[in-house]
């Protein structure tokens, strides 16, 4: 990233509840952005807030979060596309100069994976909202692709908004993947059967069923009901068995946190197990908790 | 269990403090004093042998009064979406193990010390890519580095990082 990639051009408000001292403040800026195609951004900003207002529980926590975008021009449109990458994917070649360094293919192996200068980025957002509790950016382009880290980095691509979602249960949250695999349920994981593990600090996969301790004990669907809800019968694979109670049912299901067994979930899915789900009961009640200093006065 | 973390006497001020991270451990890169508040940590940290990464903040008695799970902060391995909405997740183990980490910590009256918990950074530094991912999720963590919450206030001030201990 150098001043002659683009440039910062200012910041604005937009959803508005409150000052930044004492609400959660989510900062968006864009990247790849002519500045004649910043209308874009602050359309594809819109599209983005009106997903998340409606996505559970931020719905009934919106008074508590403010919104800010920040708009920044960049050299040129889109990001850079290698042509060649490491899963043997072939790209576009599109060479592109953006302030935030947006491409894809960003670990050199994974064409999906959109990545950016994130330090530059934290460095921009907070030097626009010095209160900024997480900073996401949006690439202007439509290929599905995104990235986590402290930057959720999402391309604009109607579906990214479930990743930028994702990585807010990562960043803003400190949420665990509850899928039960590493590299696929269709390809060799091997050291994943079994977790056999410390206690994980997150607060929704455990090793422990128990129903005096079990993290989400709170919010269990029915404290007669036997725990675990499920277990997989075979360690060496992902467990196939559909769910045996409703979609928001909560108990313990076996299979999380990259283990086949010994890791458990609250839900049968979640948003952090699979995209286009709900965040399950469990991170609900866990981000409304982590939300509840922000809907003080 | 041990403590919530409730009632960690939020001043309505944060320390936001950038940690380099390298195989010789963990040291301050800069902080800063904001007023701003923080999310209360979601739950109870669990008690006895942990894994994971997180960060908590202790009084003078030596009590957890803040604490925050990370999530993969040194990015062992990263994640990816597939080439279709709607296709599974994956995690690949990552090349590196990144340098800076940033959290935010109460600047409570009650903030003594300040803990960074994980997997050991050295032993992480030494196994190969694929070896590294899997140890990160099994090892029990282990404190990566204490900090004086005074130190960091003069940091904030305007010290240099040499200062914190």
């Amino acid at each position: 990233m150098t001043s002659d990639d683009g440039g910062v051009i200012g910041v604005q408000k937009v959803i508005d509840n409150g000052p930044a001292s004492k609400r959660f403040n989510l900062v968006i800026l864009g990247d790849g952005y002519l500045r004649s195609e910043l209308p874009s951004f602050a359309a594809h900003v819109a599209k983005f807030i009106e997903a998340f207002k409606a996505a559970a529980p931020f719905d009934s926590l919106w008074p508590a979060i403010n919104i800010y975008r920040v708009d920044v021009v960049s050299t040129d449109s889109g990001a850079l596309d290698p042509l060649t990458c490491g899963d043997q994917s072939v790209g576009s070649g599109r060479q592109t100069r953006t302030y935030f360094d947006s491409t894809f293919c960003g670990d050199g192996q994974i064409r999906r994976l959109l990545t950016c200068n994130s330090q530059a980025v934290l460095s921009a957002a907070q030097a626009a909202v010095p209160e900024a509790h997480m900073t996401m950016l949006i690439v202007n382009t439509e290929e599905y692709g995104g990235s986590g880290g402290q930057v959720a980095t999402v391309s604009a691509h109607p579906s990214s908004v479930e990743i930028a979602l994702h990585e807010m249960g990562h960043t803003a949250f400190g949420f665990a993947d509850e899928y039960e695999y590493y590299a696929g349920c269709d390809r060799a994981d091997a050291g994943h059967d079994r977790a056999g593990q410390p206690e994980p600090v997150e607060p929704n996969i455990t090793v422990d069923t128990t129903l005096e301790q079990i993290k989400w004990k709170d919010v269990l669907s029915n404290r007669l009901d036997p725990l675990p809800t499920t277990s997989n019968p075979d360690c060496s694979r992902c467990d196939p068995q559909p769910n045996p109670q409703s979609d928001d049912y909560v108990g313990a299901f076996e299979g999380a946190g990259y283990f086949h067994c010994g890791l458990y979930r609250g839900s049968y899915n979640c948003r952090m197990r699979q995209l286009g789900h709900p965040f399950c009961m469990v991170c609900q009640q866990a981000i409304r908790q982590s939300f509840s200093p922000f809907l003080l006065p | 269990m041990v403590s919530s973390g409730a009632g960690y006497g939020d001043t309505g001020f944060a320390l936001r403090i950038n940690l380099n991270v390298s195989d010789g451990g963990v040291s301050v890169k800069s902080v800063r004093r904001v007023e701003m508040r923080l999310p209360a940590p979601s739950g109870p940290l669990p008690g006895g042998a942990r894994s994971g990464f997180w960060f908590d903040v202790r009084d003078a008695a030596g009590r957890v009064i803040y604490h925050f799970p990370l999530s993969f902060p040194t990015q062992q391995h990263v994640e990816s979406f597939g080439d279709r909405p709607g296709d599974p997740m994956r995690r690949h183990a990552g090349q590196t193990l990144r340098s800076t980490i940033e959290v935010l910590v109460p600047d409570s009256s009650q903030a003594q010390s300040f803990f960074l918990h994980g997997p050991s950074v050295q032993t992480l530094s030494i196994l190969s890519a694929g070896d590294r991912a899997l140890a990160a999720q099994t090892q029990s963590s282990v404190p990566l580095v204490q900090l004086s919450v005074d130190d960091l206030r003069r940091l904030a001030q305007g010290g240099k990082s040499g200062d914190v201990s």
